[in-house]
């Protein structure tokens, strides 16, 4: 995973792990451009499944290595063949390791947007079209991995990587891999894919926010009364994205008819959100601070608008409309607005 | 997290395996071990389910820490030591029980299957027999098998899967290990010094006896050797295989032997004369340095090994496995023509105090006897007109223990009459020696290309050599003159049927029999053939096998090509394992026909939609094509069978429209899915 806003050290990794780490991604990049992006769905062909003792199967190894000395030692014939039967296994094993892997047929299929700060979910698809099942098969980003599965022959498995995120902004995702250690957990095979796909990081919601800010007259909308005056104006038809605590559910209970109760002033009020109205030290901040507003407004059942520099998404409400706004402000380069 | 000892069912499905292969390794070891750490290891296996079963807590640390501590010291108690294959057992079975006091993942499972391991080397270490094959692959298959579960990130695989993988990984790594076992160059070891074994007593005779040491081997149906005939064999009388020489006269009831040194440098055992037997013998362990041989063995092939001056011979080190020499034996040969004054008072030394009657007796007899050979028969007489009886139950026999034999009791084992037929004739003033060793043995008859006899401890025997001038040394064995029948048939005719138990009368029986000698030529295949696979062997079956010159070079190019054949069997046949299934008939069938079109169906296009696109495409052809696609979906998903219409079908389109065959080269594609090569720049 190579991504501008992604993992941030928290602690200094010894150096021997810089250095793995400075070689594993020399490594990866001269894969990368060996091999290119892969397809989605990409088939593992099994020249691409690397292959290496893990440490139980270095210890098993270091085990067969001592008895095969106490085996010349004692010249028994029987502890030889113990050992022979152990070191045949690990081969075995090691064959059935990397055929495991080879032939899975792997696709990334999406993730859900997220707070920065929250973990964003990586949803992958992993086919057999083998006649034999896999198992114990999972996939990694960076150091995060989900949980294994096992895939059936003609099957499918779903596999879910959670990353962590620590700021807004767009997460691409380059590089995953594919690894197991079925069957005796004395080797890992793994593949590396290459992908260019990404998702998105909404900024972290601002914890304290100044209220709303509301419309400019200058959209020749009246400004409605303050908040508070919510009477109750009568029912109408329930529209997507109406908050739940304005649903009337003693009608739905009796009807059937899922109904939105109205409050005056309701249809009428109309935020404006502007990144020049919020107050922060830097743009990040004042992103969270729109992005509280974004959150507060969808809420309080406002039509709402988000003005991002040149970036202008007009007034209106529900999942749908929170969702471009947020990603709006993922995707904003404050840099252009001058708004430092 | 350290302190958090309560398990969380986690292990519920895997430790089932862990404590079933753990405990298969352990069986072989039960007999062997102290009580104590078999009920040990019993409980902690136990508890350690209960844990999981209820969700209780583990076992205190302290506790833990505890009973490390007290196991360790008092397998040091117990043993007197921690080194050799005894104390090591019992150390691993402490480690194991312990540890599994302290599992909670997966992963510590893994500690537990070495532990298995390990257990399983120390039986094949302490007893290597023939039935340890089959527990080695038992046990190996319930490790494998937990293994693979200790390894599993989900739930345990289903008992029958697991099963099968396990079997499958074994059966796949056998011919891999018989490669290997074949031809892994063995070399002469050791290359550093093998703990000896402490308290590892072995049955057999000591150089040492007593009235009743013997009498003890008679119910031994361990083996002592196995031995050869190259010619035929020598009449049973014949077959004394002398081993140990007593003379000296501790007291008045034990003989012993003298310490071993080589005394007989520059000069040949014995002379040849007459015919030599020639034979070879392959000794079971017996912790003793002497070997066994028929009387007057001229020379003998195994390396470090002396004969003494009374033609003992004997190792420079213990006999602590396996040994196999060829010898050959004179039987008509002389030995000691000339006797030195010293060592004729040495051999008709006795104890002044002991056995005062005997000697009175002798004395008396000697005077009422002419020479020597005269005074013999006399003794022999003596034996046989005074109602003495073989036995194996003789009574107990106090500080003059001849005496009490030759005139009250009058039963006795072999010793009984050897020790005291020995007696009498020191009293005589003839140089007289005990000589232990086995007579006689039974003839495995199974394999008659390799007829061999079976030499067990119940053979054990004691007899006599007297000193005659002219003659030198000469065998006299008084229990031929008691009971002749041990000499001609063996122990088990000669004394009375009720002194055996049950189990060995019916070992004897004739179907028994049989079985038993089946089970011994087993054993002495294994024996020779497995046990005994070392440097010569190899070399030899190497040889057999076509191999010319078989040098460690080359076993080692042979056994990477081998490995590098069968490794590349398993990928193909793991390749085919997980090849992709073949497409049913009617697809295959209707793929021909999209390709006769010559246009391409989209990967998951719908037949129908296909059928519309292709009869736009190719109006002539509309109604065949709408057929045919009607005759697929029949066959594909109404499961109707009607693929020899489709076949027929599109067999007949792809002849009624030749064209459209010949755009196809042009037009259809590789399929669409997306390979990693096709990826490739």
């Amino acid at each position: 995973m190579s991504s501008t806003p992604s993992l941030s050290p928290e602690r200094t990794p010894p150096v021997w792990r810089r250095a793995g780490a400075l070689i594993a991604g020399r490594a990866a990049r001269w894969a990368r451009r060996r091999q290119g992006v892969d397809p989605v769905p990409v088939e593992l062909a099994s020249r691409r499944i690397y292959i290496l003792p893990t440490g139980v199967g270095i210890t098993y190894a270091l085990m067969v290595f001592a008895m095969l000395l106490g085996s010349m030692n004692y010249n028994n014939s029987m502890a030889f063949a113990l050992t022979f039967l152990l070191a045949a296994l690990g081969l075995v094993a090691m064959h059935h390791c990397q055929r495991n892997v080879a032939g899975l047929i792997v696709a990334f299929t999406g993730a859900e947007p997220v707070f920065a700060g929250d973990p964003v979910r990586l949803r992958f698809a992993l086919h057999n079209e083998g006649v034999a099942p896999r198992f114990d098969i999972l996939v990694y980003v960076g150091e995060s991995a989900s949980s294994r599965v096992d895939v059936p022959s003609g099957g499918h498995a779903l596999c879910v990587a959670s990353l962590p995120t620590t700021r807004r902004g767009r997460l691409r995702l380059t590089r995953y891999g594919v690894r197991s250690t079925h069957p005796l957990t004395l080797f890992r095979a793994w593949a590396w894919i290459h992908a260019d796909v990404s998702c998105l990081v909404w900024p972290r919601p601002a914890q304290e926010a100044p209220p709303l800010p509301f419309s400019a007259p200058s959209h020749g909308r009246r400004r409605t009364a303050a908040a508070g005056d919510d009477d109750f104006a009568g029912l109408r038809d329930f529209q997507d994205g109406d908050p739940p605590r304005h649903l009337a559910w003693k009608t739905y209970a009796r009807s059937g008819e899922l109904k939105t109760k109205r409050f005056s002033g309701t249809d009428a009020r109309l935020a404006w959100l502007d990144i020049r109205d919020a107050q922060g030290s830097d743009l990040e901040e004042r992103l969270s601070v729109v992005c509280r507003w974004v959150l507060d407004a969808e809420r309080a059942g406002l039509r709402y608008g988000l003005r991002l520099g040149r970036t202008i998404i007009q007034p209106s409400r529900g999942n749908a409309h929170r969702a471009r706004c947020l990603d709006a402000l993922a995707e904003f380069e404050g840099g252009r607005t001058g708004g430092h | 997290m350290a302190t958090d000892r309560r398990s969380d069912g986690r292990l519920l499905d895997t430790l089932p395996w862990t404590l079933g292969a753990l405990g298969l390794a352990l069986v072989p070891h039960v007999g062997a071990l102290p009580l104590w750490i078999v009920l040990l290891a019993i409980l902690c296996g136990v508890w350690r389910w209960i844990v999981e079963r209820r969700r209780t807590r583990l076992p205190w640390r302290g506790l833990r820490f505890g009973l490390a501590f007290g196991g360790f010291l008092a397998v040091i108690f117990t043993y007197g030591g921690i080194n050799g294959v005894g104390p090591g057992t019992a150390l691993l079975v402490i480690m194991a029980s312990l540890k599994l006091l302290e599992t909670r993942t997966r992963r510590d499972q893994f500690v537990l299957m070495f532990i298995a391991v390990f257990l399983v080397l120390a039986a094949l270490l302490r007893e290597p027999a023939p039935w340890t094959l089959p527990y080695l692959f038992a046990a190996l298959f319930a490790i494998v098998a937990a293994w693979l579960n200790a390894g599993r990130g989900g739930n345990a695989l289903p008992p029958m899967l697991a099963a099968r993988s396990a079997g499958r990984l074994l059966a796949q790594a056998l011919p891999l290990m018989l490669v290997f076992w074949i031809l892994f160059p063995r070399v002469p070891g050791p290359f550093w010094a093998i703990p000896t074994e402490q308290g590892g007593a072995v049955t057999g005779l000591s150089d040492r006896m007593s009235p009743g040491d013997i009498t003890r081997l008679g119910r031994s149906n361990a083996l002592a050797f196995r031995v050869w005939f190259d010619d035929d064999p020598p009449p049973p009388a014949r077959r004394y295989w002398r081993g140990i020489v007593m003379d000296r006269v501790i007291d008045g009831r034990t003989w012993a032997a003298r310490p071993l040194r080589y005394e007989m440098l520059g000069r040949d055992p014995v002379e040849p004369r007459g015919e030599p037997v020639r034979y070879r013998i392959r000794l079971a362990p017996t912790n003793q340095r002497y070997l066994f041989m028929l009387e007057r063995v001229a020379d003998w092939s195994a390396p470090g090994t002396f004969v003494t001056s009374r033609l003992e011979v004997a190792s420079t080190a213990p006999v602590d496995d396996w040994l196999t020499y060829e010898a050959r034996s004179y039987p008509e040969a002389r030995a000691d023509l000339r006797l030195s004054d010293e060592a004729r008072s040495d051999y008709t030394a006795l104890p002044e105090n002991a056995n005062p009657r005997t000697r009175e007796y002798a004395r008396r007899l000697r005077t009422g006897s002419g020479d020597e050979r005269d005074y013999i028969r006399r003794v022999l007489a003596y034996y046989r007109q005074n109602s003495f009886s073989y036995t194996l139950t003789p009574s107990r026999l106090g500080r003059d223990a001849v005496d009490e034999f030759l005139f009250t009791s009058r039963a006795g084992f072999c010793e009984h009459y050897a020790t005291s037929f020995a007696t009498l004739m020191r009293a005589a003033g003839i140089p007289a020696r005990v000589v232990a060793g086995y007579q006689g043995g039974e003839l495995n008859p199974i394999d008659p290309d390799e007829a061999y006899y079976i030499v067990r401890q119940s053979d054990a025997h004691a007899w006599t050599e007297v000193w005659l001038d002219g003659e030198g040394w000469r065998r006299v064995d008084p229990t031929a003159a008691v009971a002749p029948d041990r000499i001609r048939s063996g122990l088990y005719d000669a004394v009375e049927e009720t002194e055996f138990g049950v189990a060995d009368r019916l070992l004897r029986s004739s179907t028994m029999e049989t079985l038993r000698f089946y089970w011994d030529l087993t054993n002495a295949r294994w024996d020779e053939w497995v046990l005994g696979y070392g440097p010569a062997t190899q070399r030899d079956f190497l040889r057999w096998l076509g191999m010319d010159e078989p040098g460690w070079r080359r076993m080692l190019v042979w056994l990477t090509a081998l490995l590098a054949v069968l490794l590349a069997a398993l990928s193909g046949w793991l390749a085919w394992r997980h090849r992709r299934p073949r497409a049913d008939r009617a697809a295959r069938l209707y793929r021909r026909f999209t390709e006769a079109t010559g246009l391409q169906r989209a990967a998951g296009e719908p037949p129908l939609d296909y059928a519309e696109r292709a009869a736009d495409a190719l109006p002539a052809a509309a109604g065949e094509i709408r057929r045919i696609t009607a005759l697929y979906l029949d066959s594909r998903y109404a499961g109707m069978g009607r693929e020899d219409e489709l076949a027929a079908a599109v067999r007949g389109f792809a002849v009624k429209y030749p064209v459209l065959r010949l755009r196809r080269r042009g037009t259809t594609g590789r399929r669409p899915r997306g390979r990693a090569g096709s990826a490739r720049r």
